[in-house]
């Protein structure tokens, strides 16, 4: 199941995530996954 | 300068921002900008082709189901063809004759018929000939 959140970003980081190439939710979930099993710090 | 974005978190990643009384936007927003500022510790091209592979395998399931159906259909226009050479090759009395007593289960019961009897006799057949040339149609048009 999924939850869409809505917030702001800077402009740079929104535009980022907005590229045709990008899929900004599989990225953010991604990162989320890799920082619950500590593969990465923020 | 701000703008409104908008994600689709995993039920598992709210929870855990939930759990550990994380501020999700916060957390996003610094992410992010780590990541777009090249800070973040992971690489991005290693997401990019786990997100190329899993394209790649959803348009090769694609085109397995397009080469599939694509088949099916073929098939199908196949057999019908053949079954229409077979129809060809019978003599219209035969085809008529096989739909007329098509409830007649077996060449004995066709020839213990009398409507049956009297139809070979109309078309100049015996009712012998007549219930093979019948049970042939039946078999190799009819599919039954």
């Amino acid at each position: 199941m999924k939850e869409r959140k809505t917030f702001s970003l800077d402009d740079n980081v929104a535009r980022y995530l907005e590229q045709p190439h990008i899929n900004g939710s599989g990225l953010v979930n991604e990162l989320v996954k890799r920082y619950m099993r500590d593969e990465m710090e923020l | 300068m701000s703008k409104v974005t908008s994600v689709n978190l995993d039920e598992e990643s709210v929870n855990y921002f939930k759990r550990e009384n994380i501020n999700i936007s916060a957390w996003i927003r610094e992410m992010m900008q780590r990541r777009v500022n090249g800070g973040a510790e992971i690489d991005m091209r290693e997401f990019r082709i786990g997100e190329l592979e899993r394209e790649k395998q959803r348009l090769l399931d694609e085109i397995d189901a397009i080469d599939k159906e694509l088949e099916r259909l073929e098939s199908e226009i196949e057999h019908e063809q053949k079954l229409q050479e077979k129809s060809e090759s019978f003599d219209d009395l035969i085809e008529e004759t096989a739909k007329e007593f098509i409830t007649y289960g077996s060449a004995r019961k066709l020839r213990s018929s009398s409507a049956f009897k009297r139809k070979a006799e109309d078309i100049d057949m015996s009712p012998f000939e007549l219930a093979d040339q019948v049970m042939r149609y039946r078999d190799e048009v009819l599919e039954l």
